[in-house]
């Protein structure tokens, strides 16, 4: 008896499991998807947002909401404080495990970006592997984009990210939480990719100050080079690929080289596989770096505008392929020399991160140069090694037959 | 006095489930903050001291096989004195049981709930606490061989998973050393592996005493190596810039783990599993407070002071107010510098060169 009455006593315990104590209702939330950071007057800071409303992960049969881009944007001395403002006129609970994309305006970049971002790292809520952008210009045009091909702000920002790894490596995107750390080592400058306007009339990437026009996308234009937290310059899309190249993190790209066979013609060599291997020390006071990239490429493209070589025989010829190997290893090996050299004239940045490699390690060394370390990486020295491996023309032979002309 | 028996796999897990619960996820962030890319080293050289202080508490058990230290303390001291060291062991499992609460219901608040009440995790878990305890050693270490192994599957598989993410050269062990910053991160892992010292009353309930120190060792040795897998995993993965600047590495890292670009946030199945391992150290640590107590003022049943347990341990646990607070005063002051000291080594070596000088067998 007494057990029954017991259990049934127990019965009243089923109501915790219903919810948690503070749970709040998924139409509650505005979910979160962009956030855009630039400089106002006044020293303030402006946070602009795009929102959007909660989808379901499943097909519900009910229509998704007309527009899934809505922006807000306050003003405040810190971004914490104007997320506060936003609040004022968004009567919903920020929703920021979401975040896919921290997009930073020209100026405040030029004005150093650390400090600001602190509420972004420490917050446990914010989506530490968001990506994060620097715009040309104010922030401001990106918001006014009306994307045609991918609607949902969210999925838009993860497919360019991924469109660019996988098939165009030229530009350096990058996690919030690996900016964190690139932002925090006195050793390394991060390089973070760019975020532009595609003009889909005109065919052209935007002007920073020009009009939206309202046909427009999205789209990565090169990177952005930081010394310390201060944006100091801007990487081509081909400065890009070789930054990226020569810190193995290419997934997929494509070089042209001029053609082996005729130096008119032009051989496009695809991607497929790269890593770098980074050494650096310091030798008799002077910081010395050693990159070993490794490539293996395909032949992609040829475009043989001037007569070519033809084969007579059904023969892959590996004198060719050694060729257009050290033909894309020739343009590498120059591409990267010449970005080091403006990494240590013109920017003054250490994109590598030669005194990150030193400060772990080895810490003395790095206690001695940690002071003047700009100073010291102008000194560096860099051996740069490519080595590049074709593995195939894909499907093709690497050069078409002779057909006879029958006469 | 019966006391229950467990085995002593049984004793070795639960020896692995104790020095891992708390430390494993405040730990790694205290030893890389001094000692960095040797955290390695620091934990090594923890591990050492914490070994040394293991002999010596085997050696005092081995003495007196059969028996806890509340009991031979008062055949070596006497009555009075002996009771005086039961009544301090018995207020250190309360002190250190208190500390682990707060800092579980802080860690819950700060990373997983943060607008619930501190009181209602740290009522809840006493509650567990002292239920299990009533239950005695025997169900807590069945609850514990069900727990421990899923528990460090999922962290090390989790960890696995995140190493593809990390970068080489941030973790390798570096030639150029800094001893004192070493020495200063081993002593965190030295103090927190020191709570082993708990084997000084569990020890009579192995069923077989001779295996004692084998089951300690392995426990001991398992524990430490697991640890130094984690901190190095975090240095691989995080660099020590972050690894040293958030509070919770551990969560931090599975919260960024991103698994085939769809999975994401772990953390919350870190958490859980951390808690569960905490909920059997608690239960343990209240064991301990209640057989420690019944022993001292011989009592048959030790239940009789677990109602006060029920009491003491919220309140304890709810006094500090803040994360400084329980990690500066309470946990690095008072626990690592005094209470540990004095239960880990202090006592029992003066109770072990009574017993040689006395020529206890």
């Amino acid at each position: 008896m007494f057990k029954r009455i017991f259990s049934l006593m127990l019965i009243p315990l089923l109501l915790n499991l219903s919810g948690c104590w503070n749970r709040i209702e998924p139409e509650n939330y505005a979910w979160l998807t962009w956030v855009g950071l630039d400089s106002a007057a006044g020293g303030k800071i402006k946070v602009t947002m795009v929102l959007t409303p909660p989808l379901s992960p499943v097909p519900t049969g009910a229509a998704p909401p007309e527009k899934l881009l809505t922006i807000s944007s306050a003003t405040g001395d810190m971004i914490f404080d104007a997320v506060r403002e936003i609040n004022a006129h968004v009567p919903k609970r920020l929703f920021w495990p979401y975040l896919h994309a921290v997009i930073i305006g020209e100026d405040l970049a030029r004005a150093g970006v650390e400090q600001h971002l602190d509420v972004l790292f420490r917050n446990i809520r914010v989506r530490k592997n968001a990506w994060v952008f620097i715009t040309r210009g104010s922030v401001e045009p990106i918001f006014k984009v009306d994307p045609q091909i991918e609607t949902n702000p969210g999925v838009l920002i993860e497919s360019l990210v991924k469109s660019e790894q996988q098939f165009l490596g030229k530009s350096r995107v990058l996690r919030l939480k690996d900016f964190q750390t690139e932002l925090a080592s006195p050793g390394r400058d991060p390089v973070v990719s760019a975020l532009g306007i595609w003009d889909t009339d005109k065919k052209q990437i935007l002007p920073p100050g020009a009009e939206v026009p309202p046909k427009s996308e999205l789209a990565l234009d090169g990177s952005a080079v930081f010394r310390t937290d201060k944006l100091v310059g801007w990487l081509s899309p081909e400065e890009s690929q070789f930054y990226l190249l020569a810190k193995g993190e290419m997934k997929t790209g494509l070089i042209p080289i001029p053609h082996p066979d005729n130096p008119q013609n032009l051989a496009g060599i695809e991607i497929v596989g790269n890593s770098a291997k980074f050494k650096a020390k310091l030798a008799s006071g002077e910081p010395q770096a050693q990159i070993k990239i490794k490539i293996k490429g395909k032949l992609g493209d040829q475009w043989l505008n001037a007569p070519a070589l033809k084969t007579e025989e059904p023969n892959e010829d590996p004198e060719f392929y050694r060729k257009l190997g050290e033909g894309l290893e020739k343009k590498i090996k120059a591409g990267v020399e010449e970005l080091l050299a403006k990494s240590q004239t013109d920017f003054d940045a250490d994109i590598l991160g030669v005194g990150d490699y030193i400060m772990n390690r080895y810490p003395n060394d790095w206690d001695i140069v940690a002071d003047n370390w700009r100073e010291y990486y102008k000194k560096t020295v860099f051996d740069v090694e490519v080595k590049v491996d074709i593995t195939s023309p894909n499907i093709m032979h690497s050069r078409p037959p002779v057909i006879e002309d029958p006469e | 006095m019966n006391v229950a028996k467990i085995s002593s796999r049984q004793f070795t897990w639960l020896t692995i489930s104790i020095t891992l619960a708390t430390p494993v996820l405040i730990l790694p962030e205290m030893i890389i903050y001094y000692a960095r890319q040797n955290a390695w080293l620091a934990l090594l050289l923890g591990t050492l001291a914490t070994l040394a202080g293991v002999m010596l508490n085997l050696a005092l058990a081995r003495k007196f096989p059969g028996q806890s230290i509340v009991q031979y303390a008062q055949i070596l001291l006497g009555p009075w004195l002996g009771k005086l060291i039961g009544m301090l062991y018995a207020l250190a499992f309360l002190y250190l049981t208190g500390v682990c609460l707060n800092i579980i219901a802080q860690i819950i608040e700060i990373s997983l709930l943060p607008e619930t009440p501190l009181w209602t995790f740290i009522l809840g878990l006493s509650l567990f606490a002292v239920y299990s305890a009533w239950l005695g050693i025997e169900p807590i270490a069945r609850a514990n061989d069900l727990l421990l192994p899923p528990n460090l599957l999922i962290a090390g598989s989790i960890l696995l998973l995140a190493l593809p993410h990390g970068k080489l050269y941030q973790g390798l062990p570096v030639t150029q050393l800094n001893l004192t910053a070493i020495l200063k991160g081993a002593f965190p892992p030295a103090a927190c592996l020191s709570e082993i010292f708990f084997i000084l009353m569990l020890a009579p309930s192995l069923n077989k005493p001779e295996e004692l120190k084998s089951a300690t060792l392995k426990g001991l040795l398992f524990s430490s190596f697991f640890l130094t897998f984690v901190t190095q995993a975090f240095l691989f993965v995080l660099g020590v810039y972050r690894a040293s600047i958030y509070l919770f590495p551990a969560l931090r890292l599975s919260e960024e783990l991103m698994f085939l670009d769809i999975f994401e946030r772990f953390e919350s199945l870190i958490l859980t599993l951390w808690i569960l391992l905490n909920a059997l150290k608690l239960s343990v640590f209240t064991y301990l407070y209640a057989l420690t107590a019944a022993q001292t003022f011989n009592r048959k049943s030790y239940k009789g002071f677990l109602l006060p347990a029920l009491l003491f341990l919220p309140v304890l646990a709810l006094i500090p107010r803040n994360l400084a607070e329980i990690l500066q005063v309470w946990l690095n002051t008072i626990s690592f510098k005094l209470v540990l000291p004095a239960v880990f080594l202090f006592l029992p070596g003066l109770l072990l060169m009574i017993a040689k000088v006395k020529h206890h067998v």
